[in-house]
């Protein structure tokens, strides 16, 4: 097969620096290395056989995520689903009543107990698809809203929906952890009356 | 919530840009109108804070759990193996 760009002399030297940040990306998705490893061969393949579409100047990285994100979600034979989209400001001041619950059960610090830490990468991996796909490209790997909408395909208000959607998700579900954990105000509460 | 600071941001404006505000996604002039909110506004502070370290949990669950040098070489392999590689 022949390379099929005129601008074939940059392609890995252009790309296999964010290898890394695909690679992480793609274990992300897949939550499985050896899938992962096989995505991130996938989709620098498919990026070379594409790399006369790529346009010089332009993030090459969130070019690399947006095909390997395609490819994911074609090896899963999923269809982007087109959720509702929420209202971001809503989601924000839910997020806020959420802080505001919290502190009144004694939970301000439980972001920093570790019991609620090792919690998180099973509360990101429980989120709805449209929503666990947004956290993990912003809050995972520092996309901007503007590049995560270039990536995913969609309105940069819709990242922003969706993120706020997310965290609000994850952050009352660890909440709720660590409740469940008895780590609260009324949770301790309750179990000195009940001695 | 507290209302009663006479700056351009109020409690609710500011919770809406929350996030904004907490990704960098504000423009300067934005960041200075939230920021003097909050120096005048503990309840407003108290969420920041609180919000700061809800984002600080999730981002700690970054993971490497792949040997990206190792992967590196296979990919340059496969690329060779499919006629992709970059001429020499």
């Amino acid at each position: 097969m022949t390379f099929p760009s005129s601008a074939t002399s940059s392609f890995e030297a252009l790309t296999l620096p964010h290898l890394k940040a695909v690679a992480r990306y793609a274990h992300s998705l897949t939550r499985e290395v050896a899938a992962a490893e096989d995505l991130v061969q996938d989709t620098y393949l498919i990026a070379a056989q594409s790399w006369h579409t790529f346009i010089a100047g332009s993030e090459c990285r969130a070019w690399l995520f947006t095909i390997c994100r395609h490819r994911f979600l074609r090896s899963q034979k999923r269809e982007q689903r087109q959720e509702p989209v929420d209202d971001a400001t809503l989601e924000t001041l839910a997020t806020a009543r959420g802080h505001e619950a919290a502190r009144a059960d004694g939970l301000s610090g439980a972001f920093e107990r570790q019991e609620v830490l090792d919690a998180v990468q099973g509360a990101i991996a429980a989120l709805p698809e449209a929503y666990r796909e947004v956290a993990i490209l912003v809050d995972l790997h520092d996309n901007s809203y503007e590049s995560a909408a270039s990536i995913l395909g969609v309105p940069v208000g819709t990242v922003r929906s969706r993120l706020f959607r997310a965290r609000r998700l994850l952050q009352e579900q660890l909440l709720t952890h660590a409740r469940d954990l008895g780590l609260g105000r009324v949770s301790s509460a309750i179990k000195e009356m009940s001695r | 919530m507290n209302t009663g600071h006479n700056h351009d941001v109020d409690c609710n404006a500011l919770v809406a840009q929350l996030w904004d505000y907490l990704d960098g996604e504000l423009s300067t002039e934005h960041v200075g109108a939230l920021e003097m909110h909050l120096m005048a506004c503990s309840q407003c502070s108290g969420h920041v804070e609180f919000e700061r370290t809800v984002l600080a949990a999730i981002r700690q669950a970054r993971t490497d759990a792949i040997d990206a040098e190792r992967l590196t070489s296979r990919v340059r392999g496969a690329l060779a193996a499919a006629g992709l590689s970059d001429p020499r």
